[in-house]
């Protein structure tokens, strides 16, 4: 009786030892290294980064003189292709980026994503149908989608995706005060629209890649949906649909990735 | 010899442990005169927003609780602030008048010298993230201590020793702070931004009841959804400011044309949030008022140059004037005037006072405590 409860204990001793040296040579889980991919925008105007409210351009193609006031939009839903093909994607409001170029200037998003090398790159510009669904009120007032932008229309239940507004001097001499203005406001479900482009990139353990997007400013008036700076003045989209439609044409044609 | 010392140590060990022993509880007892302090923890106080209000951000280091919003309301009433005891915060942000002044251009301060801008309304002042027409002030706790030093010119030492005095008082910083609180500048001012918290919409208003709930604009009379129409369109364009968010303003500053600055970025009267910025870019603006309770706020704008409702809609239709940093939403198809009609200025003006919420001037959370039955 003695031997058996020995041997029992002995038994129980050693299973205990054995399961844990096992568990002792079980390698630890090898966390994935990750860097941070900034997207830094980047709105030019005859090659020189556009300030805005103080300095003077001219749109030489139609002799007109301009102040930008508010270069203003939102980007979601980034989506990245690894050199395997493999896709990460970033959804959700947590990932909506709110680019400002106006009194605030605040013009890069940043995303982690693990080390590796990357192919291509999109985003949503504006906001997609499930985020336009919500109100400011459903977010924090200094969440991009909060109160404190500014950027919602009760009236049509739509955020304002992308806000372009200045003034222009009209007078054929080039000479007279900014009397006249534009004012380009999209939003609604229809005027989001996708960007796609073909870009290799590394993404570094603990290191940042900023990839510069360019936006050329002038292309948003004189791209392939030329938009009349004198006479085709102001959307707010559902009061003038064929001027947000060029506008959004020519947004998207404006944006390239060197 | 030996044995002697011994024993002689070990009486002056004894006799010394029996004396700090002794010491000690004298130390430790109480004053028999005074009450026992065992304040309960403070309440967490819960915000009732009205519908599509978005969630308060709070600082952590304040989070309000039923006890501090009860010491900050006595706190916004009482004269004791100022460095004569003449005015409250509540003599110029007075309930029965939406939290401004009461029909005044221009308060008047401690010392009997009216304020260099008119009072702005304190509704929903929690929702903010700028605060005055400038924006210098980028918390509510810092823009209460700007304005206590600078209109009621506080003498902090004497109103902290005046607040100390009173058992009344002492009470109230304990329920709200703890046995170990310290009656100073930097929990009266926490009271006071956690009062003014609670000072948000009922959600009353007929813009709720008819238009933010419903989501259906036919419910508002006649008169009420022809001013709405205008107010949302480009014809009245008030919603670039007005229409962003149930808070009926979109935080942010604007030049609205109230004056022509002789072209000049410098010829303005008053230099608004440029005055503070420094950057002449921002000359002549002025942050966006709300527009909820707008009927009891008058006069209006920051200088209070319009004693109506309606001279504001006629200045809109009819005056605006240009200077260099008009906001360009103020030019409509090259037009700086929208030329309403009478008809028209007349229903604008009616969906305007769908906005007013007169529960915030009757509401004993809001009103004066010092007059409320005991």
């Amino acid at each position: 009786m003695q031997i058996r409860t020995t041997n029992i204990f002995s038994i129980v001793i050693v299973s205990v030892g054995l399961l844990l040296m096992a568990n002792a040579c079980k390698p630890d889980p090898i966390p994935i290294a990750k860097g941070t991919l900034t997207l830094h925008f980047k709105p030019v105007i005859n090659g020189t980064d556009l300030i805005p409210q103080s300095v003077i351009y001219t749109n030489t193609a139609q002799h007109v003189r301009f102040k930008i006031d508010m270069l203003q939009f939102y980007i979601c839903d980034l989506i990245v292709k690894r050199a395997d093909d493999s896709i990460i994607s970033f959804t959700g409001a947590n990932h909506v980026g709110l680019i400002k170029v106006m009194d605030i200037i605040s013009k890069d998003v940043s995303f982690t994503l693990p080390e590796g090398e990357y192919k291509e790159i999109g985003f949503t510009l504006g906001l997609n149908s499930a985020l336009n669904s919500t109100q400011p009120g459903d977010y924090s007032t200094n969440h991009p989608l909060g109160t404190d932008n500014g950027n919602y229309w009760i009236m049509n239940s739509s955020y304002v995706f992308t806000k372009l507004e200045g003034v222009i001097d009209t007078t054929s001499a080039g000479t007279g005060a900014f009397t006249r203005s534009f004012l380009y406001h999209l939003g609604t479900n229809d005027f989001a629209s996708s960007a796609n482009f073909t870009k290799s990139f590394t993404i570094a353990k603990d290191q940042t890649n900023t990839i510069n997007v360019n936006m050329d400013v002038l292309t948003m008036f004189n791209g392939a949906f030329p938009i009349d700076m004198r006479s085709e003045v102001t959307t707010n989209t559902t009061d003038n649909l064929p001027l947000a439609q060029k506008f959004k044409n020519n947004f998207i044609q404006s944006i390239s990735i060197p | 010899m030996r044995s002697r010392l011994k024993s002689q140590l070990l009486l002056f060990t004894f006799a010394t442990l029996a004396l700090l022993t002794f010491l000690l509880e004298e130390g430790c007892r109480k004053d028999p005169n005074m009450e026992p302090c065992n304040a309960p923890a403070a309440k967490p106080y819960t915000l009732v927003k009205p519908f599509r209000f978005p969630d308060m951000t709070i600082p952590a280091d304040n989070a309000l609780t039923e006890e501090g919003v009860d010491l900050g309301h006595y706190l916004f009433f009482d004269s004791t602030l100022s460095f004569n005891h003449s005015i409250s915060c509540g003599s110029c942000h007075r309930p029965e008048y939406g939290f401004a002044d009461s029909g005044k251009v221009f308060s008047l301060n401690a010392k009997s010298l009216p304020t260099k801008r008119n009072t702005p309304a304190l509704l929903n002042s929690g929702y903010q993230n700028k605060f005055f027409y400038d924006g210098r002030q980028l918390t509510l706790e810092d823009a209460i201590d700007d304005a206590i030093v600078h209109e009621m010119f506080v003498d902090w030492d004497a109103s902290i020793n005046y607040l100390s005095a009173s058992s009344f008082y002492t009470k109230k910083f304990i329920a709200a702070y703890g046995c170990d609180s310290a009656i100073n500048k930097k929990n009266i001012i926490k009271s006071m931004a956690q009062f003014i918290r609670t000072i948000i919409s009922s959600g009353s208003s007929e813009i709720d009841t008819k238009l933010i709930i419903p989501n259906n604009p036919s419910m508002l009379s006649a008169a009420e959804y022809n001013g709405y129409q205008l107010f949302v369109s480009a014809r009245g364009d008030c919603f670039h400011c007005h229409f962003t968010s149930p808070l009926t303003s979109d935080n942010l500053f604007h030049n609205s044309g109230l004056e022509d600055s002789d072209t000049s970025f410098f010829g303005f009267e008053d230099l608004g949030r440029g005055g503070f910025t420094k950057d002449s870019i921002d000359n002549g603006k002025f942050k966006t008022p709300t527009l909820r309770n707008i009927t009891m706020t008058g006069p209006y704008m920051h200088d209070g140059r319009f004693q109506t409702l309606k001279e504001v809609i006629d200045f809109y239709s009819d005056s605006v004037k240009w200077s260099p940093t008009l906001d360009p939403k103020m030019i409509h198809a090259g037009n700086i005037r929208l030329h309403l009609t009478s008809p028209e200025k007349a229903d604008l003006l009616a969906f305007i006072n769908t906005m007013a919420d007169r529960d915030i001037s009757v509401n004993p959370q809001y009103t004066n405590p010092f007059y409320k039955p005991q």
